[in-house]
């Protein structure tokens, strides 16, 4: 890395090379950095090797194409994990109907907001799946997902009264967009 | 009404409140120590956010907060939480309460210095690199690798050599030496950052409310802020002044980062030419203003109470113008 580029390489154990400089564009879908044994080891050599890996696989992912779908953030690294309180202080900037949340330190339990079931609609860039045909709620949808910095975004609606949001997800399940979400993928990151 | 977060007797924080003190503003400081009565409460009913906090006797409507200053230490290590059990009642509740001041910090539309969001670069030293290219200043050529012999390449094509940690654990720079040459196998177990030496003077500079306060920094050791502990002689600190192309670039790269405040530390070479190492979102301003007399501490009042350009809007570098712990921190 310099001032004037960046640049990654990859040897595998089996001697294939992954440049960047042949890669035009990157469909991020990584939760956690690969581990060496050594950050499974003895505490505090093992939580020292994880932060250090995670923080090389953040900086790799960051120069390995000029696009990267979704880019990597310091807290997740395909795409910023945010709790519900933060998407829907987003979302309301965003356009996007929020549902009723109460959350609380002396209840623990209350931070933690997510469904138990697949995302109900999707956003790939300026597209939306699965999102409830309601007057601007599809593009309060593409802006959250622009506000984000998380082109590939998946949502939550409630199911009972007008749709609102519950939650949100820069890591989606991509099924409910079926193939016109992989089209829309793919216009993505030839753009 | 400003918060302040943190431990009250840490200095950085001491000299804000006295600086909020001084403008004669309002503001309650919350004990991050005070784990058994610290609690928040954020609600909404889908439109607005709300909520309540409480500290000590005291409760506070979220709504009624202007301005926050987030400085606390790593929770965790907390004194109070020494003999708590992993998942204690006590425990839970104390992270959730650091948590849910954050989540909040984040989506208020508040002034935050600084947002954890937007603290979160320097989590990884080659990805904040990054941006900080991007942003127009120069940085160290820069190997990060598990593979001896990419190093040892590196080394023949740059000459001396420096290392150090990619994430901000550890994070100590030493200079490459023969006995290291000798133990440079170990790196297969967990990659290291290696950076040409750049000579010159240390430069940090601290940016807020579109105003820059540059130090310069003279010391013998590889990393000043260890030099008295580690090379026996004490850095000597001096206020000066940035050539306003690097003043703007780093008003610049402050406002591409989100950063309300922040330390940039910067090398001036024998040439005159500028590099960036790092920007510390959470900068310990105290040592650097106790040795120079710049007015840091009152300039993030000000910002707080909503003095001065949101970030960096007006470019206009300060004039150049005590000892406490050195270490910056990154707020767990």
């Amino acid at each position: 890395m310099s001032t004037d580029a960046v640049g990654v390489t990859v040897t595998l154990a089996d001697g294939r090379r992954i440049d960047s400089a042949d890669i035009a564009a990157v469909l991020n879908r990584t939760i956690l950095a690969p581990f060496t044994a050594m950050a499974q080891g003895q505490w505090p050599d093992s939580a020292y090797a994880r932060s250090e890996q995670s923080a090389f696989a953040l900086s790799w992912l960051e120069g390995l194409a000029p696009v990267v779908v979704n880019s990597p953030a310091a807290r997740g690294l395909a795409g910023a994990w945010r709790s519900a309180t933060e998407w829907f202080g987003l979302a309301r900037r965003a356009g996007l109907p929020c549902a009723a949340l109460t959350v609380d330190s002396r209840e623990p339990d209350t931070l933690v907001r997510m469904p138990m079931r697949p995302n109900d609609g999707l956003v790939v860039g300026r597209q939306t799946f699965g999102v409830p045909d309601r007057p601007g709620l599809r593009a309060a949808a593409v802006e959250l997902a622009r506000a984000a910095d998380t082109p590939l975004l998946g949502l939550w609606f409630s199911r009972e009264g007008p749709p609102r949001l519950e939650m949100a997800t820069p890591h989606p399940d991509l099924s409910v967009g079926g193939e016109f979400a992989v089209e829309a993928l793919d216009e993505l990151l030839a753009a | 009404m400003i918060l302040l977060f943190g431990i009250p007797s840490e200095t950085p924080l001491a000299m804000v409140a006295a600086a909020l003190d001084e403008r004669g503003e309002k503001y309650v400081l919350i004990n991050q120590r005070d784990v058994h009565g610290n609690r928040i409460r954020v609600s909404s009913d889908g439109d607005r956010l709300g909520g309540e906090l409480y500290t000590g006797e005291l409760r506070l409507y979220l709504n009624e907060v202007d301005g926050v200053y987030l400085r606390p230490m790593d929770d965790r290590r907390l004194p109070e939480l020494a003999g708590e059990r992993e998942q204690s009642a006590l425990r839970r509740r104390t992270i959730a309460f650091h948590e849910l001041l954050v989540q909040w910090t984040e989506a208020a539309e508040i002034t935050v210095i600084n947002r954890y969001s937007r603290m979160g670069s320097n989590f990884s030293k080659p990805y904040q690199a990054q941006l900080i290219t991007r942003a127009g200043l120069a940085t160290p050529d820069t190997l990060v690798s598990n593979d001896p012999a990419a190093v040892l390449a590196f080394r023949e094509q740059h000459g001396e050599l420096i290392f150090k940690s990619i994430s901000g654990e550890r994070s100590i720079v030493k200079k490459l030496g023969a006995d290291d040459l000798g133990r440079l196998g170990r790196i297969r177990h967990c990659p290291v950052q290696f950076q040409a030496w750049v000579p010159g003077q240390d430069i940090r500079v601290h940016t807020i409310g579109g105003k820059c306060f540059a130090t310069a920094i003279n010391s013998a050791g590889v990393d000043y802020r260890y030099a008295a502990l580690r090379d026996g002689a004490a850095a000597e600190l001096t206020a000066t002044t940035l050539p306003d192309e690097i003043a703007q670039r780093c008003l610049a790269l402050s406002d591409a980062l989100g950063l309300e405040f922040a330390g940039i530390d910067l090398r001036r070479d024998p040439d005159g030419r500028y590099v960036c190492f790092e920007v510390n979102p959470s900068p310990a301003f105290s040592y650097y203003e106790s040795h120079t007399g710049q007015p840091i501490a009152a300039a993030v009042a000000a910002r707080l109470a909503g003095m001065g350009p949101a970030r960096s809007s007006a470019r206009r570098p300060a004039s150049a113008g005590a000892a406490h712990d050195p270490g910056d921190t990154v707020a767990a």
